[in-house]
């Protein structure tokens, strides 16, 4: 009797812990992306960045550049692939040698056209970007959260003089 | 000498040293087996019913249902839905009192933002007008192909208040010249702020 009930347990929990620590692993992931596909929005500021060979954004000139970058979404709502707005963090990957300002805000265009949305950057604010790479990340707005599967997403990217970027990720549980 | 029946018998007494399976040890084993199948199979429905296809598509997740099912508006729909939003946005602005310090200030940010753009030239903000946590801004511009032409610089224009940006324009409208739209600026982050 004793035997069974060591049996039954010791299968059980072992079984059981398998089960779930397959299902936790697989239920956070993150989606990188490289700045290469990102373009100038030059009517903000007149500034227009540069991709190096390394495929790092590079902000060459003495003012800001502001960059919109694509984010995967579903439009068209095919329904397979990653949904941006249930994105619970956005991290930006810069390399810098000193103090830079790197800023980003979550933006979304209508399906409809006509309308789109960006959300505020204050928290993603880095006025003094160290020495080395930086992981700048925070928590998607509203711009996002409150959209359709059919907008179109993209995040802005403001880049304070001499400073660059080498990806940008969003995580999702 | 030692002979098949001793051998049999050392063979027999080692059984016993070390346990022959009892048919409940077995019974265990299968019954507990049975359990964790079934707790995996609970935590894949339950996690199939979060992500409709993660079972059979286990490197590319799927978006919520929610996102899913606002796939299934029509462009109809969408658009109402967007136009509500916005003027729910307006009159929840219209609600709020004036902070007169930071409004001053944060009129003028907007409008030193707005002034910079390189399309500055083909719309007039003609108010801005802020309250504690929003601001909304009139702009004019010659017609609808014009308002949709400067309408992403102006949502992307950012500012020093850090407030999110949104417009929405009205293709009922779209006969009117001049075309009016409204910008709205969602600075409800700043109370949140430090």
């Amino acid at each position: 009797m004793r035997s069974t009930f060591f049996g039954f347990f010791g299968v059980s929990m072992l079984s059981a812990m398998v089960a779930l620590s397959a299902s936790d692993a697989a239920a956070a992931y993150t989606r990188s992306f490289s700045p290469i596909s990102c373009i100038g929005t030059p009517e903000n500021s007149g500034a227009t960045g540069r991709i190096d060979s390394n495929g790092q954004m590079i902000n060459p000139n003495s003012s800001f550049l502001f960059q919109i970058c694509p984010v995967v979404s579903d439009a068209g709502g095919t329904g397979n692939v990653w949904f941006p707005g249930n994105a619970t963090s956005v991290t930006l990957h810069g390399w810098s040698q000193g103090a830079h300002t790197i800023r980003y805000r979550e933006c979304r265009t209508y399906s409809t056209g006509g309308g789109g949305s960006c959300g505020s950057s204050s928290p993603a604010f880095q006025d003094s970007v160290g020495v080395g790479v930086e992981h700048l990340t925070h928590t998607p707005s509203s711009a996002w959260s409150s959209g359709t599967a059919e907008d179109s997403y993209y995040i802005q990217i403001l880049l304070g003089p001499a400073a660059s970027i080498f990806g940008y990720s969003f995580s999702h549980t | 000498m030692s002979t098949k029946l001793d051998t049999l018998a050392a063979e027999s007494a080692g059984r016993k040293k070390f346990g022959v399976p009892r048919f409940g040890t077995v019974a265990g084993v299968v019954v507990g087996l049975l359990v964790g199948l079934g707790v995996t199979v609970l935590r894949s429905a339950h996690s199939a019913s979060v992500l409709p296809l993660a079972a059979s598509a286990s490197v590319n997740p799927l978006p919520s249902a929610a996102g899913s099912a606002e796939a299934r508006l029509s462009y109809e729909e969408q658009l109402a839905r967007q136009i509500q939003a916005h003027t729910e946005a307006i009159a929840k602005h219209d609600r709020e009192v004036r902070d007169p310090a930071w409004a001053t200030a944060a009129e003028k940010s907007i409008k030193d933002s707005l002034a910079t753009l390189t399309t500055a030239g083909k719309f007039r903000t003609t108010s801005i007008d802020c309250r504690s946590a929003s601001c909304v801004a009139l702009v004019r511009v010659a017609s609808y192909a014009d308002a949709m032409q400067v309408w992403p610089s102006i949502v992307q224009a950012p500012n020093d208040t850090d407030c999110g940006t949104e417009v929405t324009l009205s293709p009922a409208q779209a006969g009117v010249t001049p075309y009016d739209f409204s910008v709205v600026y969602d600075c409800s982050q700043r109370a949140k702020t430090p």
